[in-house]
C-alpha cells in the first residue's frame, strides 16, 4: 500500500519529469510526438476529472438543501440551472446526443444571453474595484504612497492626448517610468519567479517535496 | 624556327593558356561559399541555406531562391530579394554574431512543394474523406426527402434572406446575417437540416476537386533540392543548386547555457539536500511576514468562530504556481485541523479538487482529526473565470470567513475576489507569480507573497531541513546569475560582448 501511494507517485513523478525536461532540450520528431501523447493524455485525465468536479459541486449543493443550510435557496437556482442545461444539451434541439451539436436553439440561448451577459457584467464590476481599490492605495498617507500616487497619476496623464497637451515631457517620462524603473523590478520578480518554478520542479522530480502527493 | 615566327607562337600559346585560366569565370562565375544545410538545433524540418557576398552584388542585383522535392521539380520561388538583404546575422542562433555583418546571406525556410510520396499520403487521406462526405450527403438526403414540401418551402423562405445577405456589405450585411439568423431559429429542425446538407454539400465539393497543396512542412529525411538565382546585373541568369535532406537533432545546442544553470541548480539542490540529510542543521531563512501571520489568521478565524477560505487561482495542475498552492494547502490544512476550524476549499480546476482533497484528508489525518475532514469542504466551484469569482464571491458575503488565503495564479478575479473579502473585514493573505495581479493584492490583501516566496512558502512552513536545504541552492543559483548579469551589463557597457552572447537565449 506504501509503495502504491508513496513510491510509485514518486517514480511516475521522476519519470515523466526528466520526459518533460528532455522535450524541452532535445528536438527530434520522437519528443516531439511523445509530447503529442502526452497531451492527450492530460486532455482524457481532465474529462475525467470534470466528472469528478460536477459530482463534487452537485453533491454540496444537494446536501445543503437536504439540511435546509441557510442560504440553501442558492443551491436550489444551482440544481434548477444544472438541470434545465443539462437536459436542454441532451436533448439538443430534438436531434438527442447521437447527433451533432444543434447550432441554434436553447442551449445556445441559455449561452448568449444568460451565461455571457452575467460573465460580462462581472467584469464591468471590476471598473468598481479598481476604483476603491485605487483610491484606498493612493492615498498619500505616507511617503512611499505619495510616491506611488504621483507615479500613477505621471503615468496615466502621460498615456492619454491631454498629457501631451500638459507637457510633451509628461508621455516621455511616462514611457520612461514604465520601460526603466518599472521593467527593472518586473525583471527582478520574473528572475525569482523563474528560479522558484524551476527549483521547485526540480525538487518535486527529485522527490524532495512531497506536499503535493499529501504526505509530509 | 626564324625568330617572328617562334614570337607569335609564343603569344598565341599565351593568349590560350590564359584564356583557358580566365574565360571560365568570366563566362559562369561559380558561387562562393555557397551551401544548403540542416538547420542545426531543430526537429528536421528546416534547411538553411546561406552564400558569401559576390564580387558582381551591386544596384539592381537581385537574388531568387527556388524549392523543389527533386530534381525535375516542381520547383517553388521561396523568396525574391534584393542583395542588400537576407544576411546571416539575421539568425543569430545558426551563425552567431558575425564581425561583418554584411559578409554572409543567408535563408532559413520550413516548407517546400510535397514530395510524391506525401501527395500519395495526402491523396489516399482525401480518398477516404471524400467517401465518408459522400456517405453523409446521401444520408442527409434521404432526411430532405423525408422533409418533402415542408424543408422546400423553409428554402424558400430562406433564399431571398440570403440573397440580400451576399449582396449587402458593412452593416447591412451585418443586419441582413441577423435576419438569416432570425429564420434559422424558427424551426431548429428545418436548420439543423439545412446545415447539415450545406455542409456536406461544401465538404464533397472540396474533396472531389481534390488538388495537392502548393506547399507542405519539410519531409525530414527527404532530400529537397534548391536553386539560388542572380536576376539583375551583369551574372543576370546565373543560378547553381545544391541538394540536402532535413533530419532531426538530439540536442539544442543554443540551449546549453540554460541546461548549464539547470544542472547547477539541480546538483546543488541534491548536494544540500543530501547535507541536510546527514547534518539536518537549521537554516537560517529571512522571515516572510505573510507567513508568520498564518497562525494569526488561523487563530483569529478560531477566536470568531468563522470559517477559513482557501481561494485556488485559475490555472490547472500543470502550472508550477498550482503545486506550490498545494504544497502550502497541505501545511495550512494541518495547522487548522489543530485549532479545529471550519476550512473551506474552493477550486476552478476539477484535477486541482481531486488532489487538494487529498491533501487536505492527509493532512486532517497527520494532525490527528480525521473525523473533522469533511469532503464536501473541498469543492469545485466553476471552470468559468467569473462564474468562479462570483460563486466564491457570494460564499464570502454569506458566510463572513475570519481568513481567506488566495495562493497560485490569478487573472482579473483578483481584484474581484480580494476587494470583498477586505470589504467583509477578513485578514487576508495572498501569494502569487502573476505580476499583473500583484498590484491589486498588495493593495486589497494584509500580506502578500510575491513571486518567488510563493514557492519557498512550503519550506518555510514545514521547517524542513530538506527543503531549507533547497532553498540555500536556489539563492546560490541566483547569486551566480545575479553575477553574470552585472558582469555582462559592465562588460556589454565596454564593448565586449560575449558574455552577453554567452547567455542569449532562442
Amino acid at each position: 500500500m506504501i509503495f502504491l501511494k508513496r513510491q510509485l507517485p514518486l517514480m511516475i513523478a521522476f519519470v515523466f519529469g526528466m520526459i518533460g525536461i528532455m522535450i524541452g532540450y532535445v528536438p527530434h520528431q520522437s519528443m516531439e510526438d511523445m509530447y503529442t501523447e502526452l497531451v492527450g493524455w492530460d486532455r482524457l485525465l481532465a474529462a475525467f476529472a470534470l466528472l469528478l468536479g460536477m459530482y463534487s459541486l452537485l453533491r454540496m449543493h444537494f446536501k445543503r438543501i437536504e439540511r435546509r443550510d441557510s442560504g440553501f435557496g442558492y443551491s436550489i437556482v444551482l440544481w434548477t440551472g444544472f438541470l434545465i442545461t443539462f437536459l436542454v444539451g441532451i436533448y439538443n434541439e430534438g436531434d438527442w446526443i447521437f447527433a451533432q451539436r444543434a447550432s441554434h436553439g436553447m442551449l445556445n440561448w441559455i449561452y448568449d444571453y444568460i451565461f455571457k451577459p452575467a460573465g460580462a457584467t462581472m467584469f464591468s464590476v471590476l471598473a468598481f474595484f479598481i476604483a476603491s481599490a485605487a483610491y484606498r492605495t493612493f492615498r498619500a498617507r505616507t511617503g512611499s504612497a505619495a510616491l506611488l500616487l504621483v507615479a500613477a497619476l505621471v503615468v496615466m496623464v502621460g498615456q492619454v492626448p491631454i498629457g501631451d497637451m500638459i507637457s510633451p515631457k509628461l508621455p516621455e517620462l511616462s514611457t520612461w517610468l514604465m520601460e526603466i524603473p518599472n521593467a527593472a523590478v518586473k525583471r527582478g520578480i520574473f528572475l525569482g519567479v523563474a528560479l522558484g518554478v524551476v527549483a521547485t520542479s526540480l525538487r518535486i522530480i527529485f522527490g524532495v517535496e512531497r506536499a503535493y502527493l499529501g504526505g509530509e | 624556327m626564324k625568330e617572328p615566327v617562334r614570337r607569335c607562337l609564343n603569344t598565341i600559346g599565351w593568349i590560350v593558356v590564359l584564356c583557358f585560366l580566365f574565360l571560365p569565370s568570366l563566362g559562369a562565375a561559380d558561387w562562393v561559399g555557397f551551401e544548403l544545410f540542416d538547420t542545426p538545433d531543430d526537429a528536421g524540418h528546416s534547411l538553411t541555406v546561406a552564400w558569401d557576398r559576390q564580387s558582381f552584388e551591386g544596384e539592381g542585383v537581385s537574388y531568387r531562391l527556388s524549392v523543389a522535392p527533386a530534381a525535375d521539380g516542381p520547383w517553388k520561388t521561396l523568396i525574391e530579394a534584393p542583395c542588400d538583404k537576407l544576411w546571416a546575422l539575421e539568425y543569430p542562433e545558426i551563425f552567431g554574431h558575425p564581425e561583418d555583418p554584411q559578409a554572409r546571406h543567408a535563408f532559413k525556410f520550413a516548407s517546400a512543394p510535397p514530395p510524391a510520396e506525401v501527395v500519395a499520403r495526402l491523396r489516399e487521406k482525401a480518398e477516404i474523406e471524400r467517401v465518408a462526405a459522400g456517405d453523409t450527403l446521401q444520408a442527409v438526403q434521404e432526411d430532405l426527402r423525408a422533409a418533402g414540401d415542408e424543408y422546400t418551402a423553409f428554402i424558400a423562405g430562406l433564399t431571398p434572406l440570403k440573397q440580400r445577405m451576399d449582396a449587402a456589405e458593412g452593416d447591412a450585411r451585418l443586419r441582413a446575417s441577423r435576419d438569416v439568423e432570425a429564420y434559422l431559429r424558427r424551426d431548429n429542425q428545418l436548420a439543423a437540416l439545412y446545415s447539415r446538407h450545406e455542409n456536406a454539400t461544401r465538404t464533397l465539393a472540396r474533396l472531389e476537386n481534390w488538388t495537392p497543396p502548393e506547399s507542405t512542412r519539410l519531409e525530414t529525411g527527404h532530400p529537397y533540392h534548391l536553386r539560388l538565382s542572380v536576376i539583375g546585373g551583369v551574372q543576370d541568369g546565373l543560378q547553381a543548386t545544391r541538394v540536402q535532406a532535413p533530419v532531426g537533432n538530439w540536442i539544442n545546442s543554443n540551449k546549453l547555457n540554460n541546461l548549464f544553470i539547470a544542472l547547477l541548480m539541480a546538483v546543488l539542490i541534491l548536494f544540500y539536500t543530501w547535507r541536510a540529510r546527514k547534518n539536518p542543521e537549521q537554516i537560517f531563512v529571512r522571515r516572510i511576514a505573510g507567513l508568520e501571520a498564518v497562525d494569526e489568521a488561523i487563530g483569529r478565524a478560531t477566536e470568531m468562530g468563522k470559517p477559513i477560505f482557501f481561494v485556488h487561482g485559475l490555472a490547472t495542475v500543470a502550472t508550477i504556481s498550482t503545486v506550490a498552492a498545494i504544497n502550502i494547502l497541505g501545511k495550512i490544512a494541518e495547522k487548522v485541523a489543530e485549532y479545529g476550524t471550519e476550512f473551506k476549499v474552493t477550486n476552478r480546476d476539477p484535477v486541482v479538487l481531486a488532489v487538494s482533497q487529498e491533501v487536505v484528508k492527509e493532512a486532517y489525518l497527520r494532525a490527528g482529526r480525521p473525523d473533522l475532514y469533511n469532503e464536501d469542504h473541498v469543492f469545485y466551484v466553476s471552470q468559468d473565470q467569473f462564474s468562479y469569482a462570483t460563486g466564491v464571491e457570494g460564499m464570502f458575503l454569506r458566510e463572513r470567513p475570519a481568513s481567506n488565503f488566495f495562493f497560485g495564479y490569478y487573472y482579473a478575479e483578483a481584484l474581484l475576489l480580494t476587494e470583498t473579502g477586505s470589504h467583509i473585514g477578513a485578514i487576508q493573505i495572498a501569494g502569487t507569480d502573476s505580476y499583473t495581479q500583484l498590484p491589486f493584492f498588495i493593495t486589497t490583501c494584509d500580506y502578500t507573497l510575491m513571486g518567488e516566496e510563493l514557492y519557498a512558502a512550503s519550506a518555510y512552513l514545514s521547517r524542513d531541513p530538506k527543503l531549507l536545504a533547497s532553498l540555500k541552492a536556489q539563492d546560490l543559483t541566483k547569486g551566480v546569475l545575479i553575477a553574470v548579469a552585472t558582469l555582462g551589463v559592465l562588460l556589454s557597457s565596454l564593448g565586449w560582448m560575449w558574455i552577453y552572447y554567452l547567455t542569449e537565449s532562442f
